[in-house]
């Protein structure tokens, strides 16, 4: 995907990996991967900015021998979802608008 | 490189910044490659993979720098010498250049300008006091002598605390023309990594 998301959106992306399951660094990478190419040094100051807000909390854990930070996401991280999907309610409609007239023009 | 030797540059990139954050910088990557490895990449694989430590560093020294609100002078300095340090990879290289020069010339004429109030504020109440010790030895009258003293003393309280409004003012500008490369710095950034995917 080429297209410079907007500010603020691959931080919404990253939550949303959070809502089904707790999650980890590397693992968030893989996932998101599919609707954007995300490198290790752009997740850290994500994670960072999204702890510091109290969208999300994280916890270490054993893991082979080793402990890995897992991410969990909090009420206020699910609210902020929230009002990002009410916000981009709009930009849908905005964008069927336009589509529609593209199609039948 | 292995991860120690990946680890290593990289405390070595950041050294002066947070100690806690630097840690939490080593633990992140240190998992990562930890878990790539895992996945079946062998450890210079997995570090390699991770791109260029400088490219790294800069990229969080950019958003370290960002998030420091400095309140005195010397901590600007310290950030424009952080930004100056992140502008001297080749792409930024003119952008740097131009920092450094609209930096130092804030930086000078604003000292100028404190120092020239700031001394004309004492030189006057010195002034007062040794005219008001000529106006006593040729015997002339303390009125006089308590309304100069008094106008002197008004006229030097004011440039005094002029001084200090503009110290004041000299901090949030050199502050604000920090944040303003560094913003500058992070768009530059981001249409560069555009250009790569």
């Amino acid at each position: 995907m080429k297209i410079q998301l907007k500010k603020g959106l691959l931080d919404i992306c990253v939550l949303a990996s959070l809502v089904e399951e707790d999650s980890y660094g590397y693992k968030l990478i893989q996932n998101t991967k599919e609707i954007v190419e995300m490198s290790e040094s752009t997740l850290y100051p994500i994670l960072r900015r999204l702890e510091e807000n109290k969208y999300l909390t994280s916890y270490t854990k054993e893991h082979n021998g080793r402990l890995r930070k897992y991410y969990s996401i909090t009420d206020k991280g699910r609210e902020h979802i929230y009002e990002f999907l009410d916000e981009w309610k709009d930009m849908k409609r905005i964008y069927d608008f336009i589509m529609e007239r593209v199609k039948h023009g | 490189m292995d991860k120690r030797e990946f680890l290593k540059a990289i405390s070595h990139n950041l050294k002066g910044f947070d100690k806690s954050e630097i840690n939490g910088i080593l633990a992140y990557y240190e998992e990562i490659i930890a878990d790539k490895m895992e996945s079946g990449l062998t450890e210079e694989e997995a570090v390699a993979s991770l791109g260029d430590i400088n490219d790294i560093t800069n990229e969080i020294k950019v958003n370290l720098v960002s998030k420091r609100d400095d309140k005195k002078i010397s901590n600007s300095l310290k950030s424009f010498i952080i930004i100056l340090g992140i502008c001297s990879s080749p792409i930024l290289l003119p952008l740097g250049v131009a920092f450094a020069v609209l930096f130092l010339c804030l930086f000078i004429v604003s000292f100028m300008i404190i120092i020239v109030f700031g001394l004309t504020g004492i030189s006057i109440v010195i002034a007062v006091f040794l005219n008001s010790i000529r106006t006593l030895s040729t015997g002339g009258d303390i009125a006089t002598i308590f309304i100069q003293l008094g106008l002197g003393f008004i006229s030097s309280a004011f440039l005094i605390g002029l001084t200090m409004e503009l110290y004041k003012a000299m901090k949030i500008l050199l502050n604000k023309t920090n944040q303003l490369f560094i913003k500058t710095i992070k768009k530059k950034a981001k249409k560069g990594d555009e250009n790569r995917a």
